[in-house]
């Protein structure tokens, strides 16, 4: 506990604690006087700015003998909080239920309460005051490993293994008192001092599995098939969130993994290694001088196995949505048309015959900053990605307002089109985010541009009339083109992948479907 | 069957996703929405604040509810010119709005206090009640010094001490990584400040 005594009283003035006393009296032998009576004058401002302050709040912040200081999260079963315990004269994570049946919670915190583990966060106390129930446990300081990982998405390797290790030799912990987890995700990985994994947030999923109301308690990108159901928080529940996230960690795990961390995600629960096991199989490739062999990497600019990249679909389509757990809830607004021509234009909806040599631009209104894909893909099953390419003036993040695509490239003055090939029924597949999805970009490049795709589309640049009429002609955007529910078999495994990013509601995934009229005379227009 | 979080929050943090930095971005793209939650969302923390620094002698020529509005519809109203890069700078931008009305306040009673009220009592009329817990020797120190600060060191400590905004609509505001970021970079912030403070005056 050698820490700087000035930074932890920073500390404690800006989360809002009063300065007491006899602290000041301690602070001043170790920095003077003349400091510390600025540090108390900055701690009284900070006190006049509390939103509490004389308003009778202060009540209604305490539980037992915590003052509630900051709401650190929470979710269909609570919240929890950054508190200072006036009886142990420290700060604490509180985590407050809605509910008032504390039973099981309290049952829990007594089995957690046995497991001293560094990978677990200590559980204090367990109780039930008035009728909310309480768990108190150390409160672990450290950006998140969902915080760690945007940060920087490419952990190598070593690292992301000893994590995983340590984080499975917890898991293994906890299961070992009898007692699931229930919500295993990178939000509720801490990572303390010297990168050290620490979980957090017992007693959520584990409280109970799901609410009165029904709902299900969990992260749906980390819950087992039999969870969805309504199933109860278990072990094996757990080695499965558990090796999703191992697989966001390690997209290309080294070869010696790749069977143990696929049982880890199986349907069967039964089939699935314990935590034990996963954390010993982690922690060889994470020792030095085992230089593991690794799995053979995807090569650019051809079509990646089905099954590898399928497998990462489920991870990547999981990261996906434990990114958007702490991003905005709204839906983004967007607006997408297929325009054909080379002006004037038409406006193509979802079922419309194309023909080869068409030129075709997608036009797009954003109601905010946005992050947006495009993918073409024909029913041969070459792909294509559309944008962002890099050489063009437009790229992510695009700004609000409206948009063509693909745009004008850089240092020409012409907006170009895309014309497509001769190929049967085109698949035009459109993903708009507020935040950028950087393992859905690391799929993409993996993508050939169309240029040196065997997709029937090229970019071709438009004649100068066309430049007058594009931003003439379709300024009042009519027609918003829904995702039509997409054919089973219609699509590569970017394309599954991408559909199922438009499940939470801030991926929006705009889907048109023209069929070829050159491949079977007149295609009739699916509804 | 519905995944999300219950929205339902006690205490002092905003409802979940819409943080003071996503607000601002949505204003800024001429969303009315947006805008008048931004202006619920700081209305409070500022009157508070301004509550604060409006002298005694100054209160009650203008309500502290019409100098925060103006202070806020104004700079508001110039949002565009924040980019995405500078809107750290947006609640010290706020509060210099606000000290600048509550300094006009002050100029036009002093002007009316020596044509229409020579006897007042000369010592301290400016009286602010931030000044009556720190004594005025402090707030201009701490006034000071604050100027002396960087940029996004004066941003993180103005949102935190100042207008009690939680480290996580904070790390948004000053492009931190996460809210521990955020609180360690208030914290730092802090003890720059106050060994500033020292060397002020």
């Amino acid at each position: 506990m050698d820490r700087d005594p000035l930074e932890r009283i920073a500390e404690s003035i800006s989360d809002g604690l009063p300065f007491a006393e006899g602290e000041a009296d301690t602070a001043t032998g170790e920095l003077g006087d003349s400091l510390v009576k600025n540090l108390m004058a900055l701690s009284r401002i900070r006190q006049a700015g509390r939103q509490d302050t004389g308003d009778g709040r202060e009540e209604i912040l305490r539980w037992g003998p915590c003052l509630r200081l900051e709401r650190l999260g929470g979710g269909a079963f609570g919240s929890v909080w950054r508190a200072w315990d006036e009886s142990l004269h420290r700060q604490v994570a509180l985590k407050l239920l809605h509910e008032d049946d504390g039973g099981r919670l309290l049952e829990e915190g007594r089995l957690l309460a046995k497991v001293s583990h560094p990978g677990v966060a200590r559980v204090l106390a367990a109780e039930v005051r008035g009728d909310r129930a309480g768990l108190l446990m150390e409160l672990i300081e450290g950006p998140t490993l969902a915080e760690r990982r945007s940060a920087e998405p490419d952990l190598p390797v070593g690292e992301a293994a000893r994590i995983g290790a340590e984080l499975a030799d917890a898991l293994a912990a906890v299961h070992a008192v009898g007692v699931a987890h229930g919500d295993v995700k990178p939000q509720n990985v801490v990572l303390a001092k010297q990168d050290r994994p620490v979980l957090v947030d017992f007693g959520a999923g584990g409280y109970g599995g799901s609410t009165p109301g029904g709902r299900i308690t969990g992260t749906p990108a980390y819950l087992a098939p039999e969870r969805v159901g309504g199933g109860l928080p278990t072990p094996a529940a757990d080695v499965y969130a558990l090796g999703v996230m191992l697989g966001e960690l390690l997209p290309t795990p080294p070869a010696p993994l790749v069977p143990l961390l696929t049982r880890a995600v199986a349907d069967d629960p039964s089939a699935r290694p314990s935590a034990a096991a996963l954390s010993a199989a982690l922690r060889e490739i994470a020792t030095p001088g085992h230089p593991a062999p690794m799995s053979a990497p995807v090569r650019p600019n051809r079509r990646p196995p089905f099954a590898a990249i399928l497998t990462t679909g489920v991870m990547l389509a999981a990261a996906v949505v434990a990114f958007l757990q702490v991003t905005h809830t709204e839906p983004l607004a967007v607006r997408a048309t297929l325009l054909r021509g080379d002006g004037p234009f038409e406006r193509l909806d979802s079922g419309e015959p194309v023909r080869a040599g068409d030129l075709l631009q997608l036009e797009l209104e954003l109601d905010s900053r946005a992050w947006v894909y495009v993918l073409n893909q024909d029913d041969l099953g070459s792909h294509a990605l559309l944008f962002p390419l890099p050489g063009y003036e437009q790229q992510n993040p695009l700004p609000p307002g409206r948009v063509v695509l693909p745009g004008t490239p850089t240092g020409g003055d012409r907006p170009v089109a895309w014309t497509l090939g001769a190929a049967g029924s085109e698949t035009f597949l459109v993903v708009a985010t507020r935040e950028p999805l950087r393992d859905f970009e690391r799929e993409l490049a993996r993508l050939p541009p169309p240029e040196q795709s065997s997709a029937g589309v090229r970019a071709r640049v438009l004649n100068p009339e066309t430049l007058a009429t594009v931003y003439r002609g379709v300024t009042g955007v009519a027609g918003v083109a829904a995702a039509p529910p997409a054919p089973e078999d219609s699509g590569s495994p970017v394309f599954t992948l991408a559909r199922t990013l438009g499940q939470p509601d801030d991926v929006r995934v705009l889907e048109f479907v023209l069929p070829h009229a050159d491949a079977n005379g007149d295609a009739a227009p699916t509804p | 069957m519905s995944f999300h979080s219950d929205p339902r929050g006690e205490g002092p943090a905003p409802p979940t996703g819409e943080t003071t930095a996503y607000l601002l971005d949505r204003a800024q793209g001429g969303d009315d929405r947006a805008l008048n939650r931004l202006c619920e969302r700081l209305r409070p923390r500022l009157h508070r604040w301004a509550s604060g620094r409006l002298p005694a002698g100054a209160r009650g020529l203008t309500d502290t509810e019409d100098l925060v509005q103006d202070a806020l519809v104004q700079t508001i109203k110039r949002l565009e010119s924040f980019r995405p890069e500078h809107r750290g700078s947006f609640f010290a931008y706020l509060r210099q709005a606000v000290m600048n009305r509550i300094r006009d306040q002050i100029r036009r009673r002093d002007v009316g206090e020596r044509v229409m009220d020579a006897v007042d009592e000369p010592r301290d009329p400016f009286h602010s009640p931030l000044e009556e817990v720190v004594g005025r020797e402090m707030v201009d120190r701490y006034e000071t010094a604050l100027l002396r600060l960087s940029d996004s060191d004066r941003e993180a400590i103005i949102a935190r001490v100042e207008l009690d905004l939680d480290y996580g609509d904070i790390a948004g505001m000053i492009g931190s990584a996460s809210a521990h970021a955020a609180r360690m970079k208030v914290s730092r912030a802090l003890v720059k400040l106050a060994k500033e403070m020292d060397h002020g005056s």
